[in-house]
């Protein structure tokens, strides 16, 4: 059915601004501190670092004998690009994604990732295990703080990662590694 | 009339229904911890209730914004007047590119229209990856809850399942062990299937996203591998801005299941290079809830499941005996929003506790609805045999002087009342006191 059809019974009015009563947010005295905190709720792990190039030897101490290991940045240690590759489903095998995160979120330990210039998606579900690279400078408190950062007008595609994949769809028993990763593990840099 | 008569089913395993309300009961405390960690948690349910309000008076502006954002972004918006057409839509697209086998995420959406069966029928294979959405599958029935598909069974009965279907080791019911089993299945499933279904969490209207939560990634994996991922949406879903999610992903995971958040709360704006992404509208009588505007709230939820959880019904009657989709309080009150005449029974599957109102994050007063649609059942479709008890309770219950002397004389007739057919069932009448609180009360105080 055509759209000005199926919109006929709806109010198509433009609407009056839409006012919400203001309130206090949560507010953490050490983000960094709640982020790992609540991270770890979800299943994952927060490491810090002092600088990017730790990263490599943190990664190689976590998964000493992981191969195949992809990226779409330069590391050393990385053996795919999958920016390389045409189709996703070549990423099947692929232990570990190094992947860039735009900010975390205290709240909930989730990392905002947005990365424009990565061409598979597949890539932050299809790993076995996630590493996500982010400021530790650039912690916020909640998720209306998250979102004040994200520009409705260029936003593609874009997610929130807390953790690894779980299920607990079996008796209510918590299982880590569902369907995307089982492990998550973000760098705060 | 048959929610007790599925019920009574349901219970006649009376460890199984026990086991099945402490489940529930878990993750209802669960969500109390989380609703608590919070002190805003308040002042969210009560910005939630007002942006959906808002929504839904204003929904064909909202719609219209989404449409034009979301096309704008590479998008293919289409609208589905009811759940033929929305089927319709989606073999249209299917057959288009070819498509033998599709992955579907969760999408309670998809049940309400019957998508699967109707796929199957023209020779589509669909396989639900939600891991209690496959179980379930497997076992060829509904699911029994809209966030724990599974929750009716136990591991021994998934252990069989599996054993007989994906050839598991005979007697490990390890949920470890089964997760894995099913992983590696559907990991097959999901690199040779050529497009992807996914339900709506939300749409957002001044971004043209749509916005999918789940905790497998099982979303996000299947339209990642697919070249095409369709996205079937009931026409409720918008929220006007981006700002507006910082809301609802909070209260969400939170109320359905305790955690801060999904795994994987994942923005759709447009499709990956080559590839297709279409989402369709359904409207499949909701325009028409829309113009009740007593019952309208009811499309402001969010499907959380908390209300279920919560349900003393629920926990002991199990998804199942409901005949909709959707079970529990907020199921009933959709039921009944479509056919009263023949799902009221589910306005009566409720103790009107209103435990189910106080723990729903976008405050829907589902209580209250279902009283309303008792009130009108019995006005325009209730028998004799239930209109005339009914008169008969008014008309004591308003005169004073007759509700005295029957209660005296009641007292007599009181443990008759068990006696009853169908009503009488499993309740147990406690004593009738000799004297009445009042009587009490009096030689108490009044005499001194």
């Amino acid at each position: 059915m055509n759209k000005s059809s199926f919109l006929k019974n709806l109010n198509g009015k433009t609407p009056p601004d839409l006012n919400l009563p203001s309130f206090k947010r949560s507010v953490f005295e050490d983000k960094t501190k709640a982020f790992a905190k609540n991270l770890k709720k979800a299943g994952g792990e927060a490491i810090i670092i002092s600088q990017e190039n730790e990263i490599e030897n943190e990664i190689k101490k976590l998964f000493p004998n992981a191969k195949k290991i992809a990226s779409i940045y330069e590391y050393e240690i990385a053996s795919v690009n999958p920016n390389l590759i045409k189709d996703p489903k070549e990423l099947k095998d692929i232990e570990i994604a190094i992947v860039k995160g735009e900010f975390a979120v205290a709240e909930n330990g989730a990392v905002f990732i947005n990365e424009e210039k990565n061409r598979h998606r597949a890539v932050y579900s299809i790993c076995k295990h996630l590493i996500i690279i982010t400021d530790k400078n650039k912690i916020v408190n909640t998720m209306e703080e998250a979102y004040e950062k994200i520009d409705p007008k260029t936003l593609k595609y874009a997610l929130f990662i807390s953790g690894p994949s779980k299920t607990a769809d079996i008796e209510q028993t918590l299982v880590i590694g569902a369907h995307g990763a089982k492990s998550t593990t973000v760098f705060l840099v | 009339m048959n929610h007790r008569i599925k019920a009574r089913e349901f219970l006649k395993d009376k460890e199984h229904a026990n086991w099945h309300d402490k489940a529930l009961w878990f993750v209802r405390e669960k969500r109390d911890a989380a609703a608590k960690s919070l002190k805003e948690w308040e002042d969210l349910r009560e910005a939630a209730q007002k942006i959906k309000e808002h929504t839904l008076k204003h929904l064909g502006y909202y719609l219209d914004e989404f449409e034009k954002n979301a096309s704008e972004k590479g998008i293919k918006v289409h609208f589905a007047k009811d759940a033929k057409e929305h089927n319709e839509i989606v073999y249209k697209i299917l057959s288009k590119h070819k498509v033998k086998r599709v992955v579907k995420s969760k999408s309670m959406l998809t049940e309400e229209c019957g998508l699967n069966p109707y796929l199957k029928e023209r020779g589509i294979e669909v396989i639900d990856t939600d891991l209690g959405e496959r179980i379930v599958q497997l076992r060829e029935e509904p699911p029994s809850h809209i966030v724990l598909p599974a929750i009716h069974l136990k591991r021994e009965q998934i252990g069989k399942l599996f054993e007989e279907k994906l050839h598991t080791e005979k007697g490990n019911f390890d949920p470890v062990y089964l997760t894995n089993a099913a992983r590696r299945d559907l990991r097959e499933k999901f690199l040779t299937s050529q497009a992807a279904i996914t339900g709506v969490n939300f749409a957002v209207s001044e971004s043209g996203s749509i916005v999918v939560c789940t905790n497998e990634g099982n979303a996000d994996l299947g339209t990642s591998l697919a070249k095409v991922h369709i996205a079937c949406m009931g026409m409720e879903k918008i929220v006007p801005k981006l700002a507006h999610l910082g809301i609802f992903t909070r209260l969400l995971a939170r109320s359905a299941t305790g955690q801060a958040i999904t795994t994987y709360t994942t923005h759709f704006s447009s499709p990956p290079e080559g590839k297709e992404l279409h989402v369709i509208v359904v409207d499949n009588g909701r325009s028409e809830i829309i113009k009740n505007k007593k019952h309208e709230k009811i499309l402001s939820c969010i499907r959380c499941g908390a209300c279920m959880n919560t349900c003393p019904i629920y926990r002991r009657s199990g998804g199942h005996s409901y005949s909709y989709t959707i079970p529990g309080p907020i199921g009933s009150a959709l039921a009944n929003a479509r056919d009263l005449k023949n799902q009221a029974d589910l306005s009566f599957a409720s103790t009107l506790c209103g435990s189910c109102s106080s723990v729903c994050p976008v405050k829907i007063d589902l209580h209250h609805q279902l009283l309303a649609y008792r009130k009108e059942y019995v006005k325009k479709f209730a028998p004799l045999s239930k209109k005339i008890p009914y008169k008969i309770a008014f008309f004591i219950l308003k005169n004073e002087f007759v509700l005295k002397t029957l209660s005296k004389t009641g007292n007599l007739f009181y443990p008759l009342l068990e006696k009853i057919p169908l009503w009488g069932e499993g309740r147990k009448i406690p004593k009738p006191a000799k004297k009445s609180f009042k009587e009490i009360y009096r030689e108490k105080y009044e005499q001194k």
